[in-house]
């Protein structure tokens, strides 16, 4: 190899990116979207979107939810008033209603633990799968960890908490949609944190 | 059929007027490969990099109604991220890159034939206070000015770590091909 080819073969000082061709960008996690746009919709900076998977279950439900409608409303006109008015139509339509709502209820999961439970990375990288499979589900699905760290403020005294080993202690909370109480249940039986012999606290968060 | 890209600023405006997830898709797929690329290689984490990608798209959609036109949002996107990172530096590990030793070396110049096995191996030791600035000048492609605007320093302050930067670097490659020459 001729040395002094070799020395002239040098990048320009001042041209950005020269190095770049050497390097190419690693694979983005895939499932770091979800976990960002799940974030970003429980903060409310971004609408949630129903991903294509949600579509042929809500396309059915809106299709019983006509059905129910057409059906009572039928049996309704057949019916007296006084049945009517205890069944019918309205019944059928308040089932229309409360199945377009159990499917945007948001419940907390509260995960309270021992104080010498494992908080290291590897619990957190636990977490984060379980959440990120929950996403791709197409669940909205947002979580912190929280700081042991507490301080109490009553009135105008604060003090700082102290840990108790006989305590449960709040180690963290995610908010996620489910389509029922169970199902939300359900989620919160599959945590890691739930497997790990904490204990998880489920909420419907009351839409205000 | 032709097919248009949306700029950033007119995506930016849908995500911050109508919280359009369509828009902010288009952001995220543009942008995110080199802020992981970024994370990643700063970090030397996979976990950390997640993370701090994470938490620098939800700042950044938080603020994104005051992002000014003086920085491309590309720019900005990263200052967003080299923040976070530093947070966490500072959090874990104080160092300043007055702690390194300068190899002797002067000549400020890369040779263009760079293995990329043995580039890699140097920038992942690389001292983080040089790092930030090779990565993002000599492997990400950004300008002084956008260096500048990252991290809130002089231009000049930027050329100045890059050359210290490159001078290590020089001298780690130089010892690497004696160690595979010899």
């Amino acid at each position: 190899m001729d040395e002094s080819a070799n020395e002239n073969r040098q990048i320009d000082s001042d041209q950005p990116g020269q190095l770049g061709g050497a390097l190419p960008h690693p694979e983005v996690p895939a499932g770091l979207r979800g976990r960002v746009q799940a974030s970003l919709i429980a903060k409310d900076l971004l609408e949630a979107r129903r991903s294509p998977r949600w579509r042929a279950p809500l396309v059915a439900a809106l299709a019983a939810g006509i059905v129910f409608f057409v059906l009572g409303f039928g049996l309704g006109a057949r019916r007296s008033p006084a049945a009517r008015a205890s069944t019918g139509v309205q019944g059928s339509t308040a089932r229309v209603d409360s199945s377009n709502a159990v499917a945007r209820t948001r419940y907390a999961l509260l995960f309270y633990d021992a104080t010498s439970a494992d908080s290291g990375q590897a619990d957190i990288e636990a977490h984060r799968q379980w959440a990120t499979a929950l996403a791709k589900e197409g669940r909205q699905i947002s979580g912190e960890k929280l700081d042991t760290d507490a301080y109490v403020m009553k009135g105008q005294r604060e003090w700082r908490a102290e840990p108790s080993a006989s305590e449960s202690q709040l180690r963290g909370l995610f908010f996620i949609t489910a389509a029922t109480e169970a199902d939300a249940r359900a989620i919160a039986r599959s945590s890691p944190h739930y497997r790990h012999g904490g204990r998880v606290v489920v909420r419907r968060i009351i839409p205000t | 059929m032709t097919e248009t890209t949306e700029d950033d600023r007119s995506l930016a405006e849908r995500v911050v007027r109508d919280k359009n997830s369509d828009a902010f898709g288009q952001l995220y797929i543009r942008h995110t490969p080199m802020l992981y690329a970024v994370a990643l290689r700063l970090t030397r984490n996979r976990a950390d990099a997640e993370d701090a990608v994470h938490d620098t798209w939800v700042r950044a959609v938080s603020g994104l109604s005051k992002f000014r036109a003086d920085s491309t949002l590309r720019t900005w996107i990263t200052g967003i991220l080299l923040n976070r990172l530093r947070e966490t530096a500072r959090a874990r590990r104080p160092e300043s890159i007055d702690e390194f030793p300068e190899p002797a070396t002067t000549d400020v110049r890369l040779p263009i034939d760079i293995d990329p096995i043995d580039l890699q191996a140097a920038l992942a030791e690389m001292p983080d206070g040089y790092h930030e600035v090779v990565m993002l000048h000599d492997v990400e492609g950004f300008t002084h000015e956008d260096i500048s605007h990252m991290l809130g320093v002089d231009p000049g302050t930027s050329k100045s770590q890059l050359a210290r930067g490159r001078r290590w670097l020089r001298a780690r490659l130089e010892g690497t091909r004696g160690q595979s020459h010899g």
